[in-house]
């Protein structure tokens, strides 16, 4: 064991302590490497989304995709286009969920839960949405 | 005519095939003929209703994919779009509660990522198409 000072390196990085300071370094690592991770996602949001913004005037295709139609026109691709995504989404979910359920006689396993919650949401938000519809025209 | 006939069949007959699965699923799992027959009833039921309320309720004739004029294509489009958006966010607000909790989000991920694709391929299609 090493007698110096208590800031000496020599002190605390001494062969007996070998794998803790291993152990250490590699914590170390792995924290920094998520901390980075997190913030790349981050970044990658954000610079998105700048991006966005900056080519909207520019783009009636961007401006769609920011959730500012240019025209009717325009407003009318971006509902066809919302129709459109949620009616593949519902083809998707309803398949998905058959399919989970008849995995699970083969012992498979997998949790069909989420494919059943969206599907009911989507049933739910698209009767809502007729009645909605239906009485405010 | 034909073609009339065969598309007010094409919902009711998609919800039975659908209620046969479910049934034959259930049965699979071990659940009691009665259960399995319960859930099957709960499709076939909705999915007659449909077929024979098609005529006389424009509702029933919109949900059994039949439109009955240009106003209940225009209500449908709209829904389906609201429909859209609200599981949009749904699916989002679901996949970050899963990450923080630490669950698996793979299933909202794969969700949210069709809607993405459907949804540009949509504008990009109806963009070159209108």
């Amino acid at each position: 064991m090493s007698t110096g000072r208590w800031y000496s390196v020599d002190r605390w990085f001494t062969p007996e302590r070998g794998w803790a300071i291993t152990a250490l370094k590699v914590g170390v690592i792995v924290v920094v490497m998520l901390v980075w991770h997190a913030f790349f996602l981050f970044a990658l949001i954000v610079m998105s989304l700048v991006g966005l913004r900056a080519l909207m005037p520019k783009s009636e295709t961007v401006s769609v995709l920011l959730g500012v139609p240019v025209d009717e026109r325009w407003e009318s691709i971006s509902t066809r286009a919302w129709a459109l995504a949620g009616q593949v989404v519902f083809v998707g979910v309803l398949t998905t969920l058959v399919a989970m359920q008849i995995w699970q006689t083969q012992g498979w396993g997998g949790d069909s839960t989420p494919y059943a919650l969206a599907g009911a949401a989507l049933a739910i938000a698209y009767l809502g949405g007729i009645i909605w519809y239906r009485w405010r025209q | 005519m034909s073609t009339t006939m065969n598309s007010r069949w094409l919902v009711p007959a998609v919800g039975f095939v659908i209620g046969v699965l479910i049934a034959a699923a259930e049965l699979g799992r071990q659940a009691t003929p009665w259960q399995a027959g319960l859930a099957f009833a709960i499709v076939a039921v909705y999915a007659l209703g449909l077929r024979f309320l098609q005529s006389r309720s424009e509702t029933a004739s919109l949900l059994s994919g039949l439109p009955v004029d240009e106003r209940w294509e225009s209500i449908n489009a709209r829904a389906l779009a609201l429909a859209a958006q609200i599981v949009a966010i749904v699916l989002l607000i679901a996949f970050l509660g899963t990450q923080f909790a630490a669950g698996d989000a793979t299933p909202y991920a794969a969700l949210g990522a069709t809607f993405a694709v459907a949804y540009i391929g949509g504008i990009i299609w109806y963009r070159w198409r209108p």
